[in-house]
């Protein structure tokens, strides 16, 4: 009789740890489903000569429930990487320095033209359209996400911040 | 008699004159009070005079070659406008005006302007007096700020600037300011209507 109830808790303690292992394994696909930050289009407009910077521009999607906040930058490409945001004060449009870029919870943030952007000085490479530039965002919790910038020539990063597109004609370039 | 009739032609004919000259005007946008005439230094180290460019349409824009966003995305525009005046587009020059006295010599200039080849630009230079006049002739507006942890030996500062186009009629009158959020259509349309 002893000995049964003994098996029955046996078997039942094996079954809670078997739900507790399927539940702890459920819930590390869904997380590993849900990253912390999707970023997509992910570009850079072509360096003007004889300037050695561009901007980096993406669009940075939260699909959490939790607010994030890029809080800074790194990338192997350039001397420094900064977050900006060109804003229009009075008759005069500024480059503001960010120290943080907040992504909402499910929701997202552009960076384009006219708006947030990353920018890379001292370029440490030549490049043209469809090289790439590697970056690291850093999350206020301290994960990071790595990106891969394509660089546009110029005729397909004319786009301004009122959305308007550019002619398919190229712009020729030396 | 013979004369009090000369004298109606005359007024009949003065009158309609009037009225022809001032139903040609009424398409023309107004003259806006800003602008005037300029002497800077162009991308050769040569003097430049706005007043050399009467007959054609200019768009005077103010920048500087290391802006990261703003200038390279109102050049661009500038490109697909002049693609979208097709032959026209020979009527019309550009001034990129540098209000980066320190840093924009004339031959960066001519290099940044080589990537703008659709834009028939000329690049312009000068003392911060100068710029500061023709900045003032616009109501145009510039803010050189240090970049932070920058020290002032590396050169490196932010330029803030106005970013509007203005747009001259082939007699050097200012009739258009585009904003910066202006669309290519919008400054094509602007722009053939002064042609």
């Amino acid at each position: 009789m002893n000995i049964h109830k003994s098996q029955g808790r046996l078997a039942n303690s094996i079954w809670s740890l078997v739900a507790v292992v399927c539940f702890a394994i459920l819930s590390a696909a869904a997380h590993a489903q849900t990253p912390e930050l999707i970023v997509k289009e992910a570009w850079a407009r072509v360096p003007l000569a004889p300037q050695n910077n561009t901007a980096v521009y993406m669009m940075i999607d939260n699909p959490t429930a939790t607010a994030k906040a890029i809080v800074a930058v790194s990338t192997p490409d350039a001397g420094s990487s900064d977050l900006h945001e060109m804003r229009t004060e009075g008759k005069m449009m500024k480059m503001i320095p960010l120290k943080s870029l907040p992504v909402p919870a499910k929701g997202s943030v552009e960076l384009k033209p006219g708006g947030f952007h990353i920018m890379c000085n001292d370029l440490k490479k030549t490049l043209k359209p469809g090289d790439t530039i590697n970056l690291v965002l850093k999350l206020d919790d301290g994960k990071t996400i790595p990106v891969t910038a394509t660089v546009r020539a110029l005729e397909d990063s004319s786009a301004p911040a009122s959305g308007e597109h550019s002619m398919p004609m190229p712009e020729h370039h030396q | 008699m013979s004369q009090l009739r000369r004298r109606t032609w005359i007024i009949a004919f003065l009158s309609l004159s009037a009225l022809l000259a001032a139903g040609c005007g009424a398409g023309k946008p107004p003259i806006l009070n800003i602008g005037g005439d300029f002497t800077l230094t162009d991308q050769n180290g040569m003097p430049f005079q706005l007043s050399s460019l009467r007959g054609n349409v200019v768009l005077v824009f103010f920048g500087y070659t290391s802006c990261p966003d703003a200038c390279p995305t109102t050049m661009s525009k500038l490109a697909s406008v002049y693609r979208s005046l097709g032959a026209d587009a020979s009527r019309v020059k550009t001034l990129y005006i540098s209000v980066d006295t320190q840093r924009d010599t004339p031959p960066v200039l001519k290099e940044y302007l080589t990537n703008f080849k659709t834009v028939d630009a000329v690049g312009l230079t000068g003392t911060v007096p100068q710029i500061d006049k023709v900045t003032g002739l616009f109501g145009a507006q510039y803010e050189i700020t240090p970049m932070p942890g920058m020290p002032a030996s590396h050169n490196m500062y932010n330029v803030a600037h106005t970013t509007s186009v203005y747009a001259l009629d082939s007699e050097g009158k200012t009739r258009f300011v585009f904003d910066y959020d202006a669309t290519v259509a919008q400054m094509t349309e602007g722009i053939r209507e002064i042609l």
